[in-house]
């Protein structure tokens, strides 16, 4: 059974009246619920709460510390709604329609009800007394998850549903004023006049060199440089648009495509740069940019991994001639489900993105180009304009996390990713090296630490790419024999970090 | 006679005197300190230790700590009324009219 737990109306009362006599363990009861991550109220019960406390507690205090009371009070519990989706004829709405309301509400989040109620204990499979409730063993930590995106979401679950209902009830799902109003919100955060939000991170690469061709800025047969160290994505945008990509050896310090083996690769049919702001830190796209204006290049950041990472005051997505953005679920700023976005300061570029992405359509019925379906759709761009004003927060707590790692660990077979401690690294993820890699995940694996590795195929092994598996790229094959990420997110502990590098410490 | 005083500093104002048959609006009483602290330590209330007790467990939460500073020092809860019966006045007066 999970370890969530939703309290019936008696029992808020109990705590609100401090109903000793009635209830003897109230305090018990209190001090366990404090100990838990969340609990929860639903929001079918807050107006009988309500109407028997401030009845009964104006005998005893005036009404503005009431009031004040039954905020702090809400404060201490996640509130969950009370769903639309009713059967009628189940048994306990027909014997009492309050108590189904409160099961149906738990039911949405997997919550046992704790009641003194033992009508609603013998009626309902989810209520438990509190006896039954402090007999429980305190659960004892399971380990550390690499990413417990429910719990992330979970944080944002007020806002979420109101953006839900909203788009629901708006009756318009496809290119409307969610999706502008994130366009807008997202360019400003990057510090961009114009985003155009696509289908997903690839769709938002591959769709800017396509319309780099369409604008006579690349044809068929170009080179691309793109660092050979990076999930396989980067490379597709590029072949899917019959362009050549150039696999470049990562500078082996921070995995970023390397701006002296950049120079090393560069001929006459170079015509662009994607660099890849991989795991969350910045490219040198000073030094990048620096040789794109020498060679006349064009520079198309990934910034999949990289929202709101900055470097001198500029944020990535804002360096390049345009970048690609993923809001995939797992990212530092992630939808619920797939979404994308292109950044770029190019007017031209951003229209043509545009109309590529909607059947190569400027304006309806009329098609300039042989376009694709690929828009990021109401839904989710208002989830995503819900989660937004939070990203720098969550960035904050991911570089604490790393800044705890890089202090804590201190195995002399790991090697620490190479951070200045500055805002360049948003921590999507916190990758280390280390030769015994797969028998370093084994172990932690045993101590109930879960790791990934990011990535265990370098492209040029795919099968996807077999003319290139014979190619040697010594620095990227051993990068990808030894990099591990750790458990890495914005809701983790400092304990559950500790723990970490105990264990890894101790390998 | 039994009467309900409210307390105001070091003195008692007794605020309903229609059927107590004088012809006053209201009087003071002064109490005998030695009488107020042993009254104080009669009616001085068993919850609200415990309750002082659970704050300092969980090392001062904002809500305990608020209701310890506005709680009175007497309080305890005790009725002989149901949740429901409670409600039920309370619907009454928002929506019985």
């Amino acid at each position: 059974m999970e370890n969530k737990f939703l309290i019936d109306v008696n029992i808020a009362l109990d705590i609100l009246l401090d109903r000793l006599d009635a209830s003897p363990r109230t305090y018990e009861l209190f001090q366990r619920l404090k100990s838990l991550p969340a609990v929860y109220l639903s929001t079918s019960q807050l107006h009988t709460i309500a109407f028997i406390f401030f009845k009964e507690g104006k005998k005893s205090r005036p009404l503005y510390i009431l009031q004040k009371e039954w905020q702090l009070f809400l404060k201490l519990f996640t509130l969950i709604k009370t769903p639309a989706y009713l059967d009628t004829n189940d048994p306990l709405f027909q014997r009492d329609t309050e108590d189904y309301l409160i099961e149906a509400s738990a039911k949405v989040v997997g919550a046992k009800i704790i009641t003194r109620d033992t009508a609603f204990l013998r009626a309902s499979g989810h209520a438990v007394s509190i006896d039954d409730f402090l007999s429980l063993p305190v659960q004892e930590a399971k380990g550390v998850a690499f990413l417990d995106l429910k719990a992330i979401n979970q944080a944002h679950t007020p806002g979420l549903e109101r953006a839900f209902d909203e788009v629901l009830h708006s009756g318009w799902y496809i290119q409307g004023q969610q999706v502008k109003a994130f366009e807008s919100e997202f360019a400003a955060y990057c510090g961009t006049p114009f985003c155009i939000g696509v289908a997903n991170g690839l769709d938002a690469l591959t769709l800017t060199l396509r319309a780099w061709k369409e604008m006579g800025r690349l044809k068929e047969g170009d080179k691309i440089l793109v660092p050979a160290n990076t999930y396989i994505a980067s490379v597709l945008a590029i072949t899917e648009n019959r362009l050549i990509p150039v696999l470049v050896e990562p500078d082996p310090a921070t995995f970023n495509i390397s701006p002296s083996e950049i120079l090393k690769s560069l001929d006459s049919k170079t015509k662009a740069i994607l660099p890849v702001h991989l795991y969350g830190q910045m490219a040198d796209m000073s030094a990048i940019m620096d040789i794109a204006k020498k060679h006349d290049l064009l520079v198309l950041e990934d910034a999949a991994q990289a929202h709101g990472a900055v470097i001198g005051g500029k944020k990535a997505g804002s360096w390049g001639h345009a970048a690609g953005f993923s809001f995939y679920p797992g990212k530092n700023l992630g939808a619920l489900g797939d979404a994308g976005a292109v950044t770029t300061l190019d007017e031209e570029l951003a229209l043509t993105i545009r109309a590529l992405g909607n059947y190569g359509s400027h304006k309806k019925y009329e098609n300039l180009y042989q376009g694709v379906n690929s828009r990021l759709d109401e839904m989710q761009a208002a989830l995503l304009r819900v989660k937004l004003p939070y990203l720098d927060r969550d960035i904050e707590k991911r570089q604490a996390v790393a800044r705890q790692y890089m202090e804590g660990i201190s195995h002399p077979e790991i090697l620490l990713p190479a951070w200045k401690g500055d805002a360049s690294h948003v921590f999507h993820l916190f990758v280390l090296r280390c030769r015994k890699r797969d028998a370093l995940q084994a172990y932690l694996a045993e101590k109930g630490i879960q790791t990934l590795i990011h990535y265990p195929v370098p492209p040029h092994k795919q099968k996807a790419y077999a003319a290139w598996n014979g190619m040697e790229l010594s620095l990227t094959e051993q990068i990808h024999r030894e990099v591990l990420s750790l458990p890495m997110g914005p809701d983790i502990s400092p304990v559950m970090v500790e723990n970490v590098i105990y264990s890894l410490n101790h390998f | 006679m039994k009467v309900k005083v409210i307390r105001q500093g070091s003195s008692y104002v007794i605020p309903i005197l229609e059927n107590a048959d004088l012809e006053l609006d209201s009087f003071y009483v002064e109490i005998d300190p030695s009488l107020e602290t042993m009254l104080l330590r009669a009616g001085r209330s068993d919850t609200l230790v415990k309750l002082r007790k659970l704050n300092d467990a969980l090392g001062g939460d904002d809500y305990l700590s608020f209701k310890l500073k506005h709680l009175p020092e007497n309080y305890n809860y005790t009725t002989s009324r149901s949740d429901d019966d409670i409600l039920a006045d309370a619907l009454m007066e928002k929506y019985g009219k």
